[in-house]
């Protein structure tokens, strides 16, 4: 076991790996009530080309998210209801980048963590539970369908990559998984199911030997080689510069997006991005305040950044009855500040305010977890971000927003209401 | 460690006070508790966002975003929350614990306290600019409540349900009302809340009660002494308004229906049966143990999502689910079946199941200090004084029996469904 203390910032993680590959990382909180688990799995949506064994497998980006419905079913019933016997409460999500699997629980934590290891790594598909499940996760798209701000998401992404999957939905669409059956899913999880390409992740009460001997006992014994996954050659361009679409909504909603270059150490550029969409258009920013004193934009707005592998951009969203006048503010905005008008006053305080955001993070247990598996997966660790956020400079922050800010790098999709008669 | 203190700081001021030394952050918060029915209520909902800007010591948007900024990303939001036939209004802050300030900072309670105060305490006056803009943006706030459908079809079930009683009211206000708010007519109705309406603190972080009370005692002292206080009224009819049970069908242009079933339980957080109406809820709709959840959408695949949802001050509750128009009919008998399956004798699996759910659910929630804000500002609200693990002690001692007998008062009122028109 390897203990990293954090002093200044009141936490420790314990980690270890075991000898199939299986980290685990596990951060103590001695008086909390809870104590949460999470099983990460390094496979996304847009690991969706990849090669196994000498073949190469194109599958619909949805199987991610159809994998981790039906990993719950198991021979003998659903692991879901055997939690909830337990008093726990799991649940699980699908990302672009992975895949997890959780429970919180106030007691009983050893059971929760026997039925969490062994549920993952034990497929039981047939076609009967692979038929309904077609049922279910039909109306969760359907209801990601007629949600605004996730198609305004997918959209934005859509607009901005020509190539990389992740243009695509994380469920996928319902014709999309019409075509899944039992074979493709034991496909993915023989190439990312592996414990090399899982993470152990305890926040909460726990005593680590206990955890190592339980993961030891519940994984298999030895990987089997994780596939090697594509994402294809993406243009520095965006692909389409605006879209939209026509929704039930009351007023229009927008997303730009900004299409920014490959980032070399994910962790810290995903920092910097926050930091620097904040200095373009954060709640404490000059353009925020104009462009709220004209009602262009009201609190509904965010400024966000997401990395990705083989991307990264970042994201302007919000409610604006003219988005058209809200992008061509924001692009002017970058374009100022790409060009030396960011005031040293504004980025020290939107620095210390990023930090401040980042310990909030980490007072949730399940919010470390995610950060965590986040951060483990390229090659970080969850509290490195006071060290990071703290030698960041506004050079690092202006190279940002200079690249958002060159000609054809952004896309615009907006929700636009649907009329009456349509 | 987890104390729970609850302080009078003076009269039509409390206090209540989660001391916990394991948390990051604190919050704090105020809230003005009114009544839902009340005529003002368009202006109370609008009234935390224009005082969020108009602080004679912060003055604008921007030097109070300046200023959460400096106290390392604090942040300080507006709150308009229905709870049952309340409204309240007001601001819940957070911000992180001292320890993790760099050195000189001072104190980060201290001045977010005072900043919460200036903004609710001492505002300048009302600019004409500040209200029209914070209007305008509350009645697109107003307008955009249909954008969920979830939620929407809920409210909307809950309007025709309650048509004739406060609760059907919109806590943010009417889009007509909000529009012609004048800076005169706010502020004539602000200086009338501050005189009449109780105002509710609340405190959870590393600090000690004593330390709390002392310091928002003094930081809460422009706060006019209460004169002919109003306060709220929680009524709960035990049985629906009409006879026979009432339908309702509304179009929209979306890809998934959604349908919600609005219940009389009778049953409030005032009530002895209070526990056993918690244990309802889980068997029947709560968890992903319960009935609906294993019956609707694992046996029978025709949703994503069915749950149901109790408010614990009016005594209704809300089974909600997103279906296909054309498996309506059957998702809705489902749903009332498994209804009277339980009204016939629920098993002791299923209780001990739920009970173990809801109790870990609110051991949970003393590690997040906004989950026990808004539980024990929804308390003080209600004049409510149980704490948690009150709470706890009481689901322990709950029988199947008591849970079957609760499930008996369970009467469905309104089914409402919002039918997809073809998006």
């Amino acid at each position: 076991m390897t203990t990293i203390s954090y002093p200044n910032l009141d936490d420790c993680i314990q980690t270890t790996v075991l000898e199939n590959g299986l980290h685990i990382y596990c951060i103590p909180r001695r008086s909390g009530a809870k104590t949460f688990a999470m099983l990460a799995v390094n496979f996304g949506s847009v690991d969706c080309r990849f090669t196994l064994d000498g073949t190469t497998y194109d599958v619909t980006p949805g199987i991610a998210h159809f994998l981790e419905h039906k990993m719950f079913e198991e021979e003998d019933g659903n692991a879901l209801q055997k939690f909830t016997a337990l008093g726990a409460q799991p649940n699980a999500f699908t990302s672009h980048t992975m895949t997890a699997y959780h429970v919180t629980c106030t007691d009983r934590f050893y059971d929760c963590l026997e039925i969490l290891l062994h549920f993952v790594t034990t497929p039981y598909f047939t076609e009967q539970n692979v038929a309904k499940e077609k049922g279910i996760i039909g109306q969760e798209i359907g209801m990601l369908d007629d949600t605004p701000n996730w198609q305004a998401y997918v959209g934005v992404l859509k607009g901005l990559y020509a190539v990389h999957p992740v243009r695509i939905s994380v469920a996928g669409s319902k014709e999309s998984i019409a075509s899944i059956d039992p074979g493709v899913l034991h496909v993915c999880h023989r190439a990312f199911y592996s414990p090399a390409n899982l993470a152990l992740i305890v926040c909460g009460q726990y005593e680590f030997d206990r955890v190592v001997e339980m993961a030891e006992r519940m994984t298999p014994k030895q990987s089997a080689r994780i596939a090697s996954r594509e994402y294809g050659t993406e243009p520095e361009q965006a692909a389409i510069p605006y879209l939209e679409r026509h929704m039930a909504v009351s007023r229009p909603i927008f997303m730009l997006g900004c299409k920014d270059v490959v980032a070399e150490q994910p962790y810290v550029q995903q920092l910097v991005g926050e930091l620097a969409a904040d200095c373009v258009c954060g709640k404490s920013s000059p353009l925020y305040d104009r462009l709220y004193s004209e009602g262009w934009i009201d609190r509904t707005f965010d400024a966000d950044y997401f990395t990705f592998p083989d991307g990264a951009c970042a994201i302007f969203s919000g409610e604006s009855c003219d988005a058209q006048a809200v992008r061509t503010a924001l692009e002017a905005e970058m374009h100022r500040i790409a060009h030396g008008g960011l005031e040293d006053a504004v980025f020290a305080r939107i620095k210390k305010a990023i930090y401040g955001k980042y310990i909030r993070r980490t007072n949730d247990p399940a919010e470390v977890c995610r950060m965590q598996a986040e951060a483990c997966f390229s090659g970080a660790s969850c509290f490195d971000f006071a060290e990071a956020i703290q030698s960041i400079t506004k050079e690092d922050v202006v190279r940002r927003i200079g690249q958002w800010s060159m000609d054809g790098r952004t896309s615009l999709v907006v929700i636009v209401p649907q009329k009456e008669d349509a | 460690m987890h104390n729970t203190t609850r302080v009078l700081l003076k009269d039509g001021v409390g206090l209540t006070c989660v001391t916990t030394k394991q948390s990051k952050t604190s919050c704090l918060s105020a809230m003005f508790v009114l009544p839902l029915g009340a005529e003002g209520r368009s202006k109370s909902a609008l009234l935390p966002y224009v005082l969020r800007s108009s602080s004679r010591a912060y003055p604008g948007r921007q030097v109070v975003a300046a200023q959460l900024d400096n106290l390392y990303g604090a942040r300080l939001e507006p709150v308009v929350r229905k709870r049952g036939e309340a409204q309240l209004i007001g601001f819940v802050a957070d911000v992180i614990d001292e320890r993790f300030a760099m050195p000189g900072q001072g104190s980060l309670f201290a001045e977010t306290a005072q900043l919460l105060s200036a903004l609710l305490l001492d505002p300048g006056s009302f600019e004409e600019q500040t209200v029209s803009c914070e209007a305008e943006q509350l009645c697109a706030r107003i307008a955009s409540l249909p954008n969920d459908k979830r939620s929407w079809a809920v409210r909307r079930m809950y309007q025709h349900m309650c048509a004739q009683e406060a609760y059907s009211a919109v806590e943010l206000g009417d889009v007509d009302a909000v529009r012609t708010i004048s800076p005169g007519a706010l502020e004539a109705h602000y200086r009338s809340v501050i005189q009449t309406a109780p105002l509710q603190l609340f405190y959870c972080g590393s600090l000690s009660a004593e330390d709390v009370a002392q310091q928002l005692r003094q930081v809460m002292q422009a706060r006019p002494e209460l004169k002919a206080p109003v306060f709220p009224q929680y009524a709960a009819p035990r049985a629906p308004q009409h006879t026979g049970l009432r339908l309702v069908t509304e179009e929209e242009p979306v890809a998934q229906g959604k349908l919600a079933i609005g219940l009389r339980t009778g049953i409030t957080a005032f009530d002895d049966e209070y526990p056993a109406m918690i244990l309802v809820n889980a068997c029947f709709g709560g968890t992903t143990s319960s009935r609906l959840f294993r019956t609707v959408r694992e046996q029978m695949s025709l949703c994503y999502y069915a749950a149901s949802q109790t408010d614990k001050l009016k005594g209704v509750m809300a089974v909600s689910s997103g279906i296909e128009t054309a498996s309506e009919p059957r998702a809705r008998a489902e749903i009332l079946h498994q209804l009277a399956e339980m009204q016939d004798g629920v098993t002791v699996d299923e209780v001990e199941a739920a009970r173990r759910s809801v109790t870990a659910s609110l051991q949970a929630m003393k590690d997040s200090p906004l989950a026990l804000e808004n539980f024990y500002q929804t308390q003080a609200a209600a004049g409510l004084t149980e704490t948690l693990d009150e709470l706890i002690t009481r689901i322990q001692m709950v029988t199947v029996d008591d849970v079957t007998r609760a499930a008996r008062n369970v009467v469905p009122d309104t089914v409402y469904f919002l039918k997809g028109a073809g998006a």
